[in-house]
């Protein structure tokens, strides 16, 4: 499996089904595991070095706990100093660790925050048809099913997600997990189904998972699909 | 976990005691790592929770076919049954960016945990991970070629090293935050 894969995976960016995928390896084959773990070594440190793209960059502190950014940080700052093949002694290790920013444990959110994004604001004037896009979302992802595809038109205004539900449910909580920051809504209901209108310049591109949950807070079902846009 | 579930899941695992135990902390480990990766805080409890799952269902005579694919499936459960938890946390406003100021009592505690570590695999550590991206493979198989070892060897000890200078860093910065809170 190429790194690039591994990568996306421990940035969050693979489907369900892609997900299960390579955890199922990774329970089933050794050498696949440790692979996934130097993956995970290999972009903390790219990530340390400065070398990750700006979303990358800014993704990564919000999958991984604080003692393994530190440890990458303060790793960088030493084979920073030291060529392959020589150890230049610790003395010299820490006076370049030194350098460098240092993330104090104790204190932050390892797992990514749950953003609530405002209501799209009001349109003004009724739009055309065309400008709202309806992803209608049909069946709950499942393991080794290919993912609905949808292509968002650059006319598109308002990208309408749609799910149907049982009838008379109360409010549901809508969780829409993609490459960007996830989007949290309570959604009631109406018609049975529900809605979410996103406005189309900030509906995510890639990869993404529509969770629903009951009233209670229970997981009700799980939407895999992909957004690409023209 | 009770003690016969915890000696019918070894069982199940290996006929041979010492490598079951091996086998099971290994388990541990995939899970731990399973639930890292799927963004869970409380890693070891809910890896422990799967362990107890399954060893309940050994002992109550559930016939398995497959340990390692039992336990995955067992773990995606209890996997989903966490994530409303998601919803319950007090987020507020964004996540506090890290301090940035350079603490010099953790190079001290850095300084220590490194000679911990003997200076041959401290220098093959800090070799297999200053290679730069476009020159890993290219560096990591002359090391393995030089040590005379495979790729696959070499990785895991470099991980094994990486992993116990993470614990070292933990253990003694609790033992300072402990030292300053009774203080």
């Amino acid at each position: 499996m190429n790194p690039v894969r591994l990568r996306a995976y421990l940035l969050g960016r693979l489907s369900d089904a892609e997900r299960h995928e390579i955890e199922s390896r990774v329970f089933e084959d050794d050498d696949f595991d440790s692979l996934l773990q130097e993956a995970e070594a290999d972009l903390l440190d790219d990530w340390a070095r400065g070398r990750l793209v700006p979303q990358d960059a800014d993704t990564v502190p919000r999958r991984f706990p604080p003692e393994k950014l530190r440890l990458a940080k303060v790793m960088a700052g030493h084979t920073r100093s030291v060529a392959p093949g020589r150890d230049r002694g610790v003395r010299r290790w820490l006076a370049a660790a030194a350098a460098l920013c240092v993330i104090s444990g104790g204190a932050y959110l390892h797992r990514r925050p749950v953003v609530e994004m405002p209501p799209p604001a009001p349109v003004v004037k009724r739009p055309a048809d065309g400008a709202v896009q309806v992803f209608a979302l049909h069946a709950p992802a499942t393991r080794g099913v290919s993912v609905p595809v949808f292509r968002l038109s650059r006319e598109t205004v308002i990208v309408r997600l749609t799910v149907q539900v049982a009838a008379g449910s109360g409010r549901h909580v809508v969780e829409l997990e993609s490459a960007g920051p996830p989007i949290r809504l309570e959604v009631t209901p109406s018609g049975g189904g529900l809605s979410i209108d996103i406005p189309a310049s900030q509906a995510p591109a890639g990869n993404c998972d529509l969770l629903i949950f009951e009233p209670g807070g229970t997981l009700l079902a799980t939407y895999a699909f992909r957004i690409e846009r023209e | 976990m009770t003690e016969d579930g915890l000696k019918s899941f070894l069982a199940l695992l290996s006929d041979d005691p010492e490598r079951a135990g091996e086998l099971f902390v290994h388990l541990q480990g995939k899970l731990i790592r399973y639930f890292g990766w799927n963004l869970c805080s409380n890693v070891e409890e809910l890896a422990d929770e799967v362990l107890d799952r399954v060893a309940r269902r050994v002992a109550e005579g559930e016939q398995i076919g497959s340990p390692v694919s039992y336990v995955l499936g067992v773990a995606r459960r209890v996997l989903l049954e966490s994530r409303p938890r998601l919803l319950t946390l007090p987020l507020e406003g964004d996540v506090e960016a890290p301090r940035n100021e350079a603490d010099p009592g953790d190079f001290a505690r850095l300084d220590a945990c490194l000679e911990a570590i003997p200076p041959e695999s401290r220098a093959m550590l800090l070799e297999y991970y200053s290679a730069e991206a476009g020159e890993r493979i290219r560096v990591r198989q002359e090391m393995a070629d030089r040590m005379g070892l495979s790729g696959n060897a070499l990785r895991n000890r470099c991980l094994r090293l990486r992993k116990s200078l993470q614990d070292c860093m933990e253990r003694r910065t609790r033992a300072r935050v402990k030292r300053e809170a009774a203080s």
